[in-house]
């Protein structure tokens, strides 16, 4: 569902950056297409976040990533799940702690995680203070355990309990279509330009109120650039604003520019904010101008 | 054929089949080679061997005769190592493939896991006691190069079940651990998608996406798709893998291309 108040890469732009509250970032990649290159992009955007700590959590990743502040290779941790949570507890903050340092987890990958322990581990570390980015192959087949026959599948338990889904497809060149792709990774043979910097993302991401926003978009790791992609022709018809639209209608000249509306495409708005409030429902969010004269000890002075 | 210009195998943006920083600054590395029963792997791993001791594939096409005549270079860094262990292939195999291409016995060592492997290595032992056995074998040295051969075979192998994350976190993270490139070799003919999904299809499928995800680059050698002929044996296909070379100082990145090979008695010629 595509909104026409706001520009889709801005909200994207939140969620690498971390400024949106998203405990879980769950990122879904394949053979095809890896999320190393979405992972940096997280990295490179949430880098200015300030005294960010990054642990890393490897079950496959080998060497230690230069951007992670602690290096949790499961190898070396003797004791299994419990012992890994118990690691990772040790650098996140306590639940009682309101004003922290931000922390971020990533974990490569959650398809080492048994089905059965999958919602205790993310509960045990996802946090408003701690956002846990978790990679999951979905071309990957899960161990079948015979006692949870009627347990959902670890993706789609990992689909519910997200609150953005990062779905990484490969950008297919155009030699390539998705029926030849699909024959090729049965043979177990990658076609050529795959795994690449540039790919296409679908960006879910569930808002507080329960909507659910979802957007596709291109992206180009080398340059940072994120293009939104509109599936629906009726859609883009709607999404365009051209001069001619708005002539006649009145004297004013209501028309924006090239730059005015680069400029408007890169306003976070209010909305977006609002997300990340400690406090419920319906806040009345007020932020005080320099002009404004507000009297905090006259009770009759509150401007609502 | 002879008209066909040869053409020199490049994996990465510096020219080479294996860059020399690749196994020089503590990080661990994989390559992956995947191969059927139509095209065998053997003529690739000799130019990996060649390239990972001397710097350079003398054999790639030359025949036998006149890689007699070439006098082999020092080895590019003689401290370091390489190992070539194989689920599918005796001793004697490679010696004799190695001799032929006159690589210095001193240069490698050959860890035979398919003789009597099942009575000396994995009767009556603890899964945890196989692998720590087998690793003891391997020499600690992330300069070394290693070269595993169908490791999947473990799985029919072991007398318990053996899961693959078993196989991945028992035995090869700890073997990528001591060396700075593991370059695993196997046959992608084992893992046709069943849709039965039976626990062994599944095992198998997680093991061969670990591989894949862990890659610097996948070297597929598939037969050609339209059936036999007398001057191709088969391509080679170089892509990326999962694993990104982030970690490697240079910017090196890896070529992707497509060759056409053919396999002759005594040599193997690379074209496009």
């Amino acid at each position: 569902m595509a909104s026409s108040t706001h520009n889709p890469a801005v909200l994207l732009k939140r969620i690498l950056s971390l400024s949106e509250a998203t405990p879980l970032l769950l990122c879904l990649d394949s053979i095809p297409q890896t999320a190393n290159y979405l992972i940096n992009e997280i990295v490179h955007h949430s880098r200015n976040t300030l005294n960010l700590e990054t642990i890393f959590v490897a079950f496959e990743t080998l060497n230690k990533p230069s951007y992670a502040t602690h290096f949790i290779d499961i190898n070396e941790v003797s004791g299994g799940l419990p012992k890994l949570i118990e690691t990772l507890q040790s650098y996140l903050p306590s639940p009682q702690q309101k004003h922290s340092n931000k922390r971020l987890v990533i974990i490569d990958s959650l398809n080492y995680i048994p089905n059965d322990k999958l919602a205790q581990f993310i509960s045990a570390v996802a946090s408003p203070h701690c956002t846990l980015v978790g990679v999951y192959h979905k071309d990957t087949p899960e161990v079948d355990i015979p006692a949870l026959d009627n347990y959902p599948s670890s993706l789609e338990l990992l689909q519910f309990m997200a609150t953005t889904i990062l779905n990484i497809t490969p950008a297919l060149p155009s030699r390539i279509d998705e029926e030849s792709l699909k024959y090729e990774l049965e043979k177990y043979s990658i076609p050529r330009g795959l795994n690449n910097p540039i790919f296409n993302l679908k960006l879910i991401n569930r808002r507080r109120s329960g909507r659910s926003l979802s957007y596709d978009f291109q992206i180009d790791t080398n340059k940072h650039l994120y293009e939104h992609v509109i599936n629906n022709p009726e859609e883009q018809e709607n999404e365009i604003e051209t001069p001619e639209m708005l002539q006649g209608l009145t004297t004013f000249n209501l028309s924006t520019s090239t730059k005015q509306k680069m400029a408007k495409d890169q306003v976070a708005l209010p909305f977006l904010e609002a997300q990340g409030l400690e406090s419920h429902g319906g806040a009345i969010v007020y932020e005080y101008e320099k002009d404004d004269d507000y009297d905090e000890e006259d009770p009759y002075e509150d401007p609502f | 054929m002879s008209a066909v210009q040869k053409q020199d195998l490049t994996i990465f943006s510096d020219q080479s089949i294996i860059p020399k920083n690749l196994c020089s600054n503590e990080s661990h590395n994989v390559m992956l080679l995947t191969s059927t029963a139509a095209t065998q792997p053997l003529w690739l791993i000799n130019t990996l061997v060649e390239s990972s001791i001397y710097g350079h594939s003398y054999s790639l096409n030359s025949s036998a005769s006149s890689t007699n005549t070439i006098n082999h270079n020092k080895p590019i860094n003689p401290t370091s190592s390489l190992t070539i262990a194989s689920f599918a292939h005796n001793k004697s195999f490679y010696k004799s493939s190695f001799d032929r291409l006159k690589i210095n016995s001193n240069s490698y060592k050959i860890l035979d896991f398919l003789t009597d492997f099942t009575m000396n290595e994995t009767l009556g032992k603890p899964k945890a006691k196989i692998f720590e056995n087998l690793l003891k074998l391997f020499p600690n040295d992330t300069t070394s190069t290693i070269i595993l051969e169908q490791p999947e075979i473990l799985f029919s192998l072991m007398g318990d079940h053996l899961s693959a994350n078993e196989l991945i976190e028992s035995f090869l993270k700890p073997l990528i651990k001591k060396c700075g490139l593991l370059i695993i070799v196997t046959s992608v003919e084992l893992y046709k998608l069943d849709y039965s999904m039976t626990k062994d299809v599944t095992e198998l499928i997680r093991f061969i996406s670990f591989c894949f995800h862990v890659s610097l680059t996948v070297l597929s050698l598939q037969p050609l798709q339209t059936g036999r002929a007398k001057d191709i044996t088969g391509s080679l296909k170089i892509t990326r893998g999962g694993a990104t070379l982030d970690h490697l100082s240079g910017k090196i990145h890896v070529i992707e291309n497509e060759y056409l090979y053919l396999n002759e008695k005594d040599s193997t010629k690379l074209f496009y």
